[in-house]
């Protein structure tokens, strides 16, 4: 499972900000190959973000997680673990509100590269007309990090 | 145009918005408090259909994935979630129900939410609290309640027209003789907000300087909203960051809890979009 699969119409999606009307309209304008050349594509994560509320039985960690009663550490799950409904209701109950888990499925390339083009092109207009100095490490960041 | 001097119309418009959720400002009076107890806040939720509603639908979420029957008891789906979520709960929920006034009500309400989950998972990384952190974050646009129920047409022009340059501060000053943090600032101190809250309201656009670790927070959470494009929206933009307020929170863009940071932003608020939250 990935973010991609779980949201896949987000890349044409727009909000009106003071409508507050989800808008779908056209995709973002195809990018120019010279600007998908500019950074070398960076690899699946094989892994995705997903709020604790989200999880299901069967998913399985991909970051190390840790639980706090307090200040003490009363929950850990290493790498692998298999989560389960009860490991479920102790990640909500601790206050873990995001767990990194593994991808069931990986994309193929071809899709995995478009969406890398259409995500540069879309952090391109937000860091427009070119990143501020104060700006760039951010913008390398989101770049290095790849499609959310 | 407000009047040359704005403290007197403070209290016409605060009377002429809704009124501030009375849970929210006892849920900050025992914010500061680390032995405030879930017993305490399910107390003050009950009473509140919608906070308790939400308190039983997440504890219900958990006891069907566990083949259980749903909880109708507050208190008993509160220990089964926890005094956090129950916390984000109450403010979201009661926050909700304040700003969601017309239609820029609900985005000013997503955006708000939108800054504080990474405002909460900026504060994670840096020692501040996150519990502060995530009611700043709802509370730090306050004052653009106030422009867009006064007017709301010459609030949406100057907004329209920033979306252009980024400079909002300087088209609401124009339309309205001063801008929304001022705006903010005044109505928090007008209802009795916490000071850091006050202070956060008023600097969260600062671009060059830092007055707290939590203000810190907010500044950079309101701008990583906008990167990570959260709510989405084609005026999302970023022209300048607070480099004080990174480098005093001792955070850095590349670092791999930083990145991981991202993912999680994300995550956490296209859940409560889909959850219908958001």
């Amino acid at each position: 499972m990935t973010i991609q699969e779980n949201h896949p119409t987000e890349a044409n999606m727009e909000v009106d900000s003071l409508d507050g009307e989800l808008v779908f309209g056209p995709a973002i304008s195809a990018p120019k190959a010279e600007q998908a050349q500019q950074t070398q594509l960076p690899a699946p994560r094989g892994h995705s973000w997903q709020a604790t509320m989200d999880l299901e039985p069967g998913m399985i960690i991909a970051r190390p997680v840790t639980g706090t009663t307090g200040s003490r550490v009363t929950m850990h799950l290493a790498i692998g673990s298999g989560i389960t409904a009860d490991t479920i209701t102790q990640l909500i109950n601790k206050g873990v509100e995001c767990v990194a888990v593994m991808d069931g499925t990986s994309l193929p390339p071809e899709i995995h590269a478009s969406n890398v083009t259409r995500y540069e092109t879309r952090l391109r207009e937000i860091f427009a007309p070119v990143p501020d100095s104060s700006c760039r490490p951010l913008f390398d960041a989101l770049i290095k990090y790849g499609p959310l | 145009m407000l009047g040359s001097n704005i403290l007197d119309e403070v209290p016409k418009l605060a009377a002429a918005l809704p009124p501030f959720p009375s849970i929210v400002l006892q849920l900050l009076d025992r914010l500061r408090d680390e032995d405030s107890s879930l017993d305490v806040l399910v107390r003050l939720a009950r009473n509140d259909p919608v906070i308790s509603s939400n308190i039983l639908a997440s504890a219900n979420h958990i006891r069907r994935l566990r083949l259980q029957s749903d909880l109708a008891d507050p208190f008993a789906a509160a220990s089964l979630i926890g005094l956090n979520r129950v916390r984000n709960i109450v403010v979201a929920a009661g926050m909700h129900q304040f700003l969601e006034n017309g239609k820029g009500g609900a985005f000013l309400f997503r955006h708000s939410q939108a800054v504080a989950i990474v405002a909460q998972e900026l504060a994670a990384l840096s020692g501040v609290s996150s519990e502060m952190a995530y009611v700043a974050g709802i509370l730090h646009d306050i004052g653009q309640l106030c422009f867009h129920i006064l007017d709301e047409q010459a609030f949406r022009e100057a907004y329209e027209s920033s979306s252009v340059d980024g400079n909002l501060i300087e088209r609401e000053v124009e339309t309205f003789g001063l801008d929304h943090c001022r705006m903010g600032a005044l109505l928090a101190e007008h209802w009795e907000l916490p000071e850091e809250f006050v202070s956060v309201i008023l600097t969260h656009h600062d671009e060059m300087t830092v007055t707290s670790r939590l203000q810190a927070t907010i500044c950079l959470a309101e701008t990583l909203a906008r990167a990570l494009d959260i709510p989405p929206s084609p005026k999302n933009r970023v022209t300048k960051i607070n480099a004080a307020a990174l480098e005093s929170l001792n955070l850095r863009w590349d670092s791999p809890d930083m990145l991981d940071c991202f993912g999680r932003c994300h995550a956490r608020f296209h859940q409560l979009c889909d959850d219908g939250h958001g």
